[in-house]
């Protein structure tokens, strides 16, 4: 999010680089794999905000009082469902919620046979003449390809408010045909460092 | 901006002739020196920041009203917001969250402080003091203080070793000018 000081945004930036992560490199191979072979993970039955319980995609660091967990699943379950820009999705002529913007969007990034996508960039940025919520340049032809990378903005008319929060879906509440999800969420382990001594000794073998 | 400061409600902010005069000034020159870049200005908007994003091939700077219109802000900080945010486009190195399109906080300061500043000058003359810049910055941080300050600034267990994770190290840098030691990355 490139902002000028972190005050507010660390957690924007913690689950900015969560979801880069996910979707990059051989996290985002699996995850196509995964929708190729086993389970389309943004189809209409499915959540966004259940893909992100159980990619653990959300922030987890400590942001003292504010809860940043609670406001990523607010955003996800409680905003982007009802959110619109207005603009029609041109079969059934309705409006285009921003949810299913960004479903049709990481749809297009995990058909790689179709579309060839090997990287998605996610942001945000405040617009505070929009309505809603909605996905750039607009939800009926949400993100923007550059190259073999997706941009994928989501503008917001402001902040989110602090009392706002909403926890992610429990495994008890499954969506229909889940399977298991590769890990896309854990860091990639440390190599181990090797020091001179141990370095000198291989050689001499 | 998910999760950003908001400049409280009974802070007015500065909507002056004089305050937008030099918005104007500043972000003329600016497009000017480096026209690849889309300056936009959100006045109306309370969040104390500013931001740099890439909307596919177009690079952007967004300016919120929070930060160019607070009342504690001046031109050296307004300079320095900037040049700070069209660093994430030019300077090179480290990554800012795994966003091949933006650099890091670090790397960011240290183009604004050197390769920025110095073309701004060359073309514009312009007088810059980062030490007023900083100034402004920390009493606006100060005046957003609360819940928003204890942000990812001071999380329970340090996972970065950037001096531009925390407000204090990265005023201290750079005033200092100690600013050559580019972190592996800055949100680790």
């Amino acid at each position: 999010m490139g902002a000028l000081f972190n005050i507010g945004e660390g957690a924007d930036a913690e689950i900015k680089e969560k979801l880069n992560r996910a979707f990059s490199g051989k996290r985002l191979q699996k995850l196509q794999d995964h929708w190729k072979n086993k389970e389309k993970l943004f189809d209409a039955a499915h959540r966004l905000e259940r893909f992100c319980a159980r990619a653990k995609l959300h922030p987890t660091k400590n942001y003292g009082t504010d809860n940043a967990k609670g406001k990523w699943y607010y955003l996800l379950r409680d905003i982007l469902p009802q959110a619109t820009d207005g603009t029609l999705d041109p079969i059934t002529n309705q409006p285009v919620m921003t949810t299913d913007a960004i479903k049709a969007a990481l749809t297009k990034a995990l058909d790689f046979v179709k579309n060839g996508i090997d990287r998605v960039v996610f942001d945000a940025q405040e617009q505070s003449g929009a309505a809603n919520h909605f996905i750039f340049p607009q939800n009926n032809a949400p993100g923007l390809l550059v190259g073999k990378t997706l941009n994928i903005i989501l503008v917001c008319p402001a902040p989110l408010n602090d009392g706002d929060v909403d926890n992610p879906p429990s495994d008890k509440d499954p969506d229909p045909g889940e399977k298991t999800l590769p890990d896309v969420s854990s860091k990639p382990t440390a190599k181990k460092r090797v020091g001179k001594k141990a370095k000198a000794k291989k050689k001499k073998k | 901006m998910l999760n950003a400061a908001i400049v409280p409600a009974e802070t007015s902010l500065c909507g002056t002739q004089q305050r937008h005069r030099l918005l104007d000034i500043l972000l003329s020159e600016i497009r000017l020196v480096f026209p690849q870049i889309s300056y936009e200005m959100d006045a109306k908007s309370r969040t104390a920041n500013a931001q740099a994003l890439a909307r596919g091939d177009v690079r952007a700077v967004r300016l919120y009203g929070g930060l160019a219109l607070h009342p504690i802000i001046g031109e050296d900080a307004l300079i320095f917001a900037l040049l700070h945010e069209t660093g994430h486009h030019f300077a090179k190195g480290r990554r800012f969250a795994l966003d091949p399109m933006l650099a890091c906080e670090c790397a960011a300061d240290r183009w604004a402080l050197t390769t920025g500043i110095g073309k701004w000058q060359q073309s514009f003359g312009r007088c810059f003091s980062i030490r007023s810049a900083v100034d402004q910055l920390g009493a606006v941080i100060t005046s957003v203080r609360g819940k928003n300050l204890l942000i990812g600034n001071r999380p329970k267990r340090r996972t970065t070793s950037c001096w531009a994770a925390s407000w204090e190290t990265r005023k201290t840098c750079l005033c200092n000018a100690q600013y050559s030691h580019l972190a592996k990355h800055c949100h680790g």
